[in-house]
């Protein structure tokens, strides 16, 4: 019986596994858009070491690549998926947060840049924890209720 | 475009299931596939093995003992079967004639 399957009950079938990663976990926890925004602000300050010692520039690289790495490693067993944006067929509705996120990213890191190049290096940080803080909360916040969205949609 | 299109393989609802997920993610873990498709450990165990004989998916361990974890991913060849039989369901349906038609 299993593969004698109508295709219209075959491709709802597959929608509905198509967008399990992407809306399937658990929210993301309220600390996540301040750390980032930290994370983020003190790889901006690692480049006060730039010019006074190499070895500590690339201590504090090192280490904030492997707080990401760590944190990546933790939201992926809590999921128990990774969806990878590029790849695969998110839903429409994700499709388009995904979209949102990346021109989000792109003004912040030209916000924060043009931040740097007029205030300097510490009012850049500043800047830096602050706007990824707000844009990643925003994001989130759109991000779940377009989930919720899809969720309804593909009851 | 005709049933014979489609990868038997992948046909059958679980397997499907499991690739479509699969298609999406870098990864997912067994217990992610067995609450999203709602399937029992045993049954699982058994679709999953029949894709990785068919070189579709890879199964990696993580640990040992009771903290244990299994992951799969979709290799290429099973991206490839994927995506063919994706596009060959969406094809048969785009011939359907629609219920509401003349």
């Amino acid at each position: 019986m299993e593969s004698s399957l109508d295709p219209s009950e075959h491709r709802r079938t597959l929608e509905v596994a198509e967008a399990a990663p992407y809306v399937g976990m658990p929210p993301s926890p309220w600390w996540v858009p301040p750390a980032f925004g930290g994370w983020f602000a003190a790889y901006l300050g690692s480049f006060a070491f730039w010019r006074e010692s190499e070895i500590l520039f690339i201590l504090a690289m090192v280490v904030l690549t492997g707080g990401v790495g760590a944190f990546l490693g933790w939201y992926s067993r809590r999921h128990g998926a990774l969806p990878v944006p590029g790849r695969g067929n998110p839903p429409p509705e994700i499709r388009g947060e995904y979209r949102r996120y990346a021109v989000g990213v792109l003004v912040i890191v030209g916000a924060v840049a043009a931040v740097w190049w007029w205030a300097g290096l510490l009012v850049a940080c500043l800047a830096a924890f602050v706007l990824v803080t707000a844009g990643l909360s925003l994001y989130q916040v759109r991000y779940e209720r377009a989930a919720a969205t899809v969720r309804e949609r593909l009851a | 475009m005709s049933l014979g299109d489609l990868d038997p393989i992948i046909h059958t609802p679980k397997r499907l299931a499991a690739m479509a997920m699969l298609a999406n993610a870098e990864y997912a873990t067994f217990q992610f596939l067995k609450d999203h498709i709602g399937l029992t450990d045993s049954d699982l165990s058994k679709q999953m093995s029949t894709l990785e004989s068919a070189g579709y998916v890879k199964a990696t361990k993580h640990g040992r003992g009771p903290g244990s974890t299994t992951s799969y991913a979709m290799t290429r060849q099973g991206g490839r079967a994927y995506r063919a039989h994706r596009a060959a369901l969406y094809a048969m349906l785009a011939d359907e004639p629609s219920p509401s038609g003349p």
